[in-house]
């Protein structure tokens, strides 16, 4: 029994370091994510976005990270599918029941939702298509997490983030001025999505914000330059 | 006895031995056969068929359990999803408990297979509750597959610690099956699924397993040393996989160490193996780097001249294992 049991603690002795070996080298694990922009906001960056968390709730930020506020979370079991600014202040968020694709419109200051049908959300934009900014210029992302910017037959990369071949960032929208893009990150070792800002030339990143829901939904919009909000079916 | 009568007979017939000499083997085989242990009794200490259709009947049973509640899961609370694999893996254990203390071998058989079963049930039961009650999130661990890593760690532990109970054939299977789900967590771990990390974790504890084998340490040795030995080629064969190109080798070297440890083992189950880790990682290798550039038919007669080549390698050795089993 004595020399079974020390077999057993040398098999499970080999076991344990190597798992203390796993968790302290961390092999092919990815921390991508740039630094936070809640920690660090950087007031280059202009607007408010929208975006809804995992709970399900609307909130807005400030695009420098200065601030946030969850101001309203929807009632009922289907989940919200987009968000947008629109002209006049307010907000419209877009989800699916039983009589299809429809838009409630929220008063930011007293939470008060009116129903507007399929018809409402925003009067341009909206499909599923791969956003261009004002200079017509689109993002691709490619294998090995590189960010590529430009026109047709005039792409160049502009940053490499360290991701797993599983999972890449996703381009959500441009801002209205086209200084820069939000990009979604969805983690392996998580269901929960991050919006990372990254400026048009590549230089600077940050991550606004973290545990959203994973379906994009996002709204940006700069007073007296627009409003910018991620694609999504009509 | 009647057998070496008859040949002592023939040879001293045919001038080979002389009867004196006929006398004292004769002596001699009589005084051993009279001090030699008592053979166990057959029916006792091997499985009949009864026994073996028991097995079956359970097997049965237990797969209709899990069909009837996979139909029923969804409707299933946390709590009664995890008591519907915790209660069996504390009857289980009990159940298996009581066999062994029985004094009857069939029924010491059996509680160690239920024991195996155990093992399995209690994998099952911390993964059902981890995925119910977040244990990971909880205590701040990074990720669901740190979690996992740490239930398969613990899993390896209850089957080292049935094993040192009870070193049965069961046992070391549970070992073996604890040691491929521990391995499968660690790959899992990674953001990408390592196979590499796979292989190596398996390799690893496959090689301490085979030279404690060796050693006599762990046993029962058929089962500990076959066991050992396969999941030894299966872990440096997996960890070949997206991985640098000498690395896939490594599976020909094991193959080639475990046809040497035959020979000088006497155990053909290793030289199978070994020659089995040999055919498969040479056959992967080449439809991995030459087939796109000679084409699968080349490959596959090349393929063809290294099963051959491996066929006359075993015929080959096989006379030595035998040798040295008589010798």
């Amino acid at each position: 029994m004595r020399q079974r049991a020390t077999i057993a603690a040398i098999l499970g002795g080999i076991a344990v370091v190597f798992v203390l070996a796993v968790l302290v080298i961390g092999p092919g694990r990815h921390h991508p994510s740039p630094p936070s922009l809640q920690d660090h906001p950087n007031a280059a960056i202009q607007g408010e976005l929208l975006y809804v968390d995992s709970n399900g709730c609307i909130v807005t930020t400030k695009a420098s990270g200065a601030s946030r506020d969850r101001i309203h979370c929807p009632s009922g079991p289907n989940p919200v599918q987009q968000v947008v600014w629109m002209e006049d202040g307010s907000i419209e968020y877009l989800r699916y029941d039983n009589a299809g694709p429809t838009w409630i419109r929220v008063d930011p200051q007293t939470k008060a939702e009116t129903n507007v049908g399929a018809s409402g959300g925003p009067s341009t934009g909206g499909w599923l298509v791969a956003p261009l900014n004002a200079n017509d210029e689109y993002v691709e992302i490619r294998d090995g997490g590189e960010i590529w910017v430009g026109r047709t037959g005039a792409l160049a990369k502009i940053r490499t983030f360290d991701v797993s071949d599983s999972s890449r960032p996703s381009m959500v929208a441009w801002s209205p001025d086209s200084q820069w893009m939000a990009l979604q990150y969805v983690s392996p070792r998580s269901d929960e999505a991050e919006i990372w800002l990254l400026s048009r030339d590549g230089q600077t990143a940050g991550t606004l914000a973290t545990n959203l829901q994973p379906t994009p939904a996002l709204s940006w919009r700069i007073e007296g330059v627009g409003i910018s909000s991620s694609p999504f079916g009509k | 006895m009647a057998r070496l009568d008859d040949d002592l007979r023939r040879w001293q017939e045919a001038g080979l031995l002389d009867a004196d000499t006929a006398e004292r083997i004769r002596s001699f085989e009589h005084a051993a056969a009279s001090t030699a242990p008592p053979q166990p009794k057959t029916e006792s200490t091997r499985p009949g068929a009864v026994e073996a259709l028991l097995y079956l009947g359970v097997a049965v049973l237990v797969v209709g359990a899990i069909a009837l509640t996979g139909q029923q899961w969804g409707d299933l609370r946390s709590w009664s999803r995890v008591a519907v694999l915790a209660v069996p893996a504390v009857l289980s254990v009990l159940a298996g408990l009581a066999l062994k203390r029985s004094g009857e071998p069939s029924l010491e058989r059996a509680g160690s297979v239920v024991w195996m079963v155990s093992v399995a049930l209690v994998a099952g039961t911390v993964a059902v509750a981890n995925s119910e009650y977040d244990f990971g999130d909880s205590a701040g661990l990074d990720g669901e597959q740190t979690t996992t890593l740490l239930l398969a760690l613990f899993t390896l532990f209850v089957a080292a610690a049935f094993w040192v109970v009870s070193p049965r054939h069961p046992q070391v299977l549970a070992l073996g099956g604890s040691t491929v789900f521990f391995a499968v967590a660690a790959g899992a771990w990674p953001d990408d699924f390592s196979a590499p990390l796979t292989g190596i974790c398996m390799a690893l504890l496959a090689a301490a397993g085979l030279v404690a084998a060796e050693l006599g340490a762990f046993g029962p040795k058929d089962s500990a040393s076959l066991v050992s030995a396969g999941l030894l080629a299966t872990g440096s064969y997996v960890g070949g996989f997206d991985a640098p190109t000498w690395t896939q080798l490594i599976v020909l070297v094991v193959g080639g160490a475990l046809v040497y440890l035959s020979v000088t083992r006497d155990s053909l189950a290793y030289m199978v193996i070994g020659v089995g880790a040999i055919f498969v990682g040479l056959i992967t290798f080449i439809f991995r780097h030459f087939a796109s550039d000679i084409g699968a038919p080349l490959a596959l007669m090349l393929s063809g001249a290294i099963v051959i080549g491996g066929v006359l390698l075993m015929a080959q050795l096989r006379p030595l294992v035998r040798g040295n089993r008589t010798s």
